[in-house]
């Protein structure tokens, strides 16, 4: 109780937030509404039955905007959604979580809590809206790191290192160039490249393969995972869920394999910007001093893609210059250049127009002929090694082990 | 005991109601769902009716969003709900014309009137009424060679509308001269041999059906809602070719998905299944979701079909409406079936679930089967019907 006090008090005046609320009335409506009612609590606490009554409509009416703006959040594009409106989300994020607390303080009561913050995360804009964001964010992260602790439960493997392979790579190999090195053979001529020895200092390399770390860091946190090897079959899907339990799913051993669930199927945390939803795991690597080439080179997307052996990748492209990272486990890559764009079959249709319908890993030559005219070059990328990519060049990713990669994407 | 004042069932809250007084066309409505704004019912204190009552209104013409209903009866408009940002206002509206049809979303509401003219009522704003002007575009219409062989381009002329609909990121109408706007543009012009039977709009998608039975689908599909096999933006009606030949006989679109029956009693449906609105179980097992998105109009069978005690008895859909996302049908015995969302007690279902993904029985109309017309709003439905009606409670649930 008293945390939610606490919480209450850090929330802004509803001046404060009245530029976001302008145009959308009903979220005015709603929030006003409940900033008085957590004002009138406060004031009276212990609560009486009236005050009661108005926390109860209230959060019903809170949940209503939270259910109505999920809808427009949803509605067109994401990147077009309106700013204030993914505000808005997340401010009503932050009463839900009050609500909640005032209800009860019972673990599981404070996981749904964690999962209300992950939403205003991910769905919602928590940065930018108030004074106290930062302090309100913190308590509640505090809250949840002493009272949730996933590796409680959960006992995870570390992942032995690979002992290195020599394999071929077709290539231009590049023990730890200097900037000039690499803006000199890959950055102006776009070429690709293997980068050795580059993240050695990296401490993730060691931190991470000890899956126990991530779990106990991010364990509770909610993110997208694709299901299905491949992201272009029928049978693939992407879903929120908490990573502990794609974790547990997916590395802790021996597998669970139930008679009924037979079909084990692959899920992949991919193309995630995890290191903005948990900026701890940031502190285990920086960013490759390579990205300080480009026009902007402020913009760095830096996203994780973890998996067990069996993630596939398709023949696709990218628009940007990309630094992939091997963190632990190896990846088996098949690169093609942009000018064999037209003999790689690109899908039609707005949306997979990036990726190709062969399967780089076995191309039929009778179905796609003209594929007997594409130079494909192959290489395996090994922890502590880097890939790096110029724009639009196509690349086939499939992990051969379990494997964590950090990709770098930048213009 | 057909017909009869007394056929009201009785857990109904009658008594606010003048029963004496309903004339011809006018209907009495039902309604359940969201109502913490009180746009249903200002009898009504519940923020969710969880079940069919009968609500304040008469109207010809209803239509419901998040916020507020608006009824139409004739040359008056009711608009109640949050309006200005107070809960249970009411505001009345006299058109100078009669209402021939409504649409509306969460900022403003359409009104069509019988002489073609359209205006816009913002919801949450002072300014009131406006017209809106569809000028035609004279590139969609053929152009006519004078004698000197110039060709006279007639200007921009302001054009009759005959049908209205829209969403939250969209507005269609359609032109007496079946000229197609998006917004106020022009955008295509259909021929003259096709005849639009209903015009629909979801979030951020519009359909048309039309006599023949073909469905027409443009707008945003980002979600499979234009049921075209894949996911992308139409600028332009183009027909769903995957149930071409099928003959449709009514349509319907509110969120993200759509739905229409065929003439031989088929469901299909598709677009965005987040809440089981399609009648498409979710979840493959407890913790993996089925694919949420389906590109293609899907068959979609009500599995059990407790309507008719007798078996022999061949009941099937007739008509559908949907919700933001739910999924309403109505069958030809007067049955009606739902499918979605239920955490506001959309579906009228007599228990708490929150959702349904697959079609289950709801109550059922005997004496006034042909006269019942189904509105699903954002998180409501509505069910008007012209005569007072029987209803029957399935006690099975």
């Amino acid at each position: 109780m008293e945390i939610a006090y606490k919480l209450i008090n850090l929330l802004p005046q509803i001046d404060e937030i009245k530029e976001i609320l302008k145009s959308n009335p009903e979220g005015e409506f709603i929030l006003k509404k409940t900033f008085e009612t957590f004002n009138g609590i406060q004031k009276q606490k212990p609560s009486t039955s009236d005050s009661d009554d108005g926390v109860e409509e209230c959060y019903f009416l809170v949940q209503a905007l939270l259910d109505k703006f999920w809808e427009v959040i949803h509605t067109g594009h994401f990147s077009e959604v309106p700013l204030d409106v993914r505000k808005t989300y997340a401010l009503a994020s932050f009463c839900k979580i009050i609500f909640l607390l005032l209800e009860s303080m019972e673990k599981s009561q404070i996981e749904k809590c964690n999962e209300v913050l992950d939403d205003a995360i991910l769905l919602g804009c928590s940065q930018n809206i108030f004074s106290n964001e930062a302090k309100f964010m913190n308590l509640l992260t505090e809250l949840f790191d002493s009272e949730l602790d996933p590796t409680v439960d959960l006992q995870l493997p570390i992942i032995e290192p690979l002992p290195r392979s020599s394999v071929d790579c077709d290539i231009l190999r590049l023990d730890c160039p200097s900037l000039e090195e690499f803006n000199e053979k890959c950055f102006t001529p776009q070429v690709p490249a293997l980068l050795l020895n580059t993240i050695r200092h990296w401490p993730a390399l060691e931190k991470w393969r000890d899956l126990n770390y991530i779990l106990k860091l991010a364990g509770n946190r909610t993110v997208p995972i694709e299901i299905g090897s491949n992201y272009t079959t029928d049978e693939w899907s992407q879903q929120l869920m908490k990573i502990k339990d794609f974790l547990k799913r997916q590395f802790s051993q021996p597998k669970q394999q139930s008679p009924n669930d037979d079909k084990h199927e692959i899920e992949y945390l991919a193309q995630h910007e995890l290191f903005e939803q948990i900026p701890l795991l940031k502190n285990d690597f920086s960013i490759p001093d390579y990205c300080l080439l480009g026009e902007h080179k402020e913009m760095v997307d830096i996203k994780a893609w973890l998996g067990p052996k069996g993630t596939i990748s398709p023949m696709h492209y990218d628009p940007k210059h990309n630094i992939l990272c091997q963190i632990f486990g190896s990846k088996k890559i098949i690169l093609a250049s942009p000018k064999d764009s037209d003999n790689l079959y690109p899908h039609e249709g707005e949306f997979l127009s990036n990726t190709s319908q062969i399967n780089a890993a076995s191309p039929d030559l009778e179905k796609y002929p003209r594929l007997s005219m594409v130079k494909f070059y192959d290489l395996t990328l090994q922890a502590g090694d880097c890939l790096y990519m110029p724009p639009k060049w196509w690349h086939y990713v499939e992990s051969e082990s379990p494997s964590f990669s950090v990709s770098f994407w930048w213009e | 005991m057909e017909g009869g004042t007394e056929s009201i069932a009785c857990n109904y809250n009658v008594d606010h109601l003048a029963t004496s007084d309903i004339k011809h066309n006018e209907k009495r409505w039902l309604a359940c769902g969201f109502n913490q704004f009180g746009q249903l019912s200002k009898f009504h204190d519940e923020r969710i009716i969880r079940y069919f009552k009968e609500i304040d209104v008469r109207a010809t013409h209803l239509i419901s969003s998040w916020s507020y209903v608006a009824a139409a009866n004739g040359c008056s408009l009711q608009i109640r709900g949050l309006i200005n940002s107070r809960t249970k206002s009411e505001k009345l509206i006299k058109a100078e014309n009669e209402i021939k049809c409504l649409a509306g979303c969460d900022r403003y509401c359409l009104i069509l009137l019988n002489n073609g003219t359209v205006y816009k009522y913002g919801i949450q704003c002072e300014d009131g009424l406006k017209e809106v002007i569809f000028q035609s575009n004279e590139s969609f219409t053929p152009k006519n060679k004078s004698i000197f062989g110039k060709t006279t381009s007639a200007c921009a002329s302001k054009v009759k509308i005959e049908k209205i609909a829209c969403g939250n990121n969209i507005m269609i109408a359609l032109g007496l001269s079946n000229e197609v706007f998006t917004g106020t543009t022009q955008v295509h012009c259909f021929p003259k041999h096709v005849r639009s039977k209903q015009l629909v709009c979801g979030f951020e998608h519009a359909l048309m059906l039309t006599h023949n039975g073909d469905i027409y689908a443009w707008g945003n599909g980002l979600r499979g809602q234009l049921g075209l096999g894949v996911i992308g933006v139409e600028e332009k009606p183009v027909l769903i070719e995957a149930i071409a030949g099928i003959k449709i006989i009514c349509i319907a679109a509110a969120g993200w998905h759509s739905a229409a029956i065929s003439a031989f009693g088929d469901i299909y449906t598709w677009g965005f299944n987040s809440n089981g609105q399609l009648g498409i179980k979710m979840y493959k097992n407890c913790t993996i979701k089925e694919p949420a998105i389906y590109v293609v109009p899907q068959v979609v069978d009500i599995m059990e079909l407790t309507c008719c005690d007798n078996k022999e008895q061949d009941c099937f859909p007739t008509k559908i409406a949907t919700g933001a996302r739910h999924t309403m049908v109505e069958m030809n015995c007067g049955a009606v079936y739902a499918a979605g969302w239920n955490a506001y007690g959309q579906l009228g279902l007599p228990n708490n679930e929150l959702y349904t993904d697959h079609f289950q029985y709801v109550l059922k109309f005997k004496n006034c089967k042909d006269n019942v017309e189904i509105v699903s709003g954002s998180w409501n439905t509505l069910i008007g019907t012209r005569e007072s009606s029987k209803r029957e409670i399935n006690e099975n649930i």
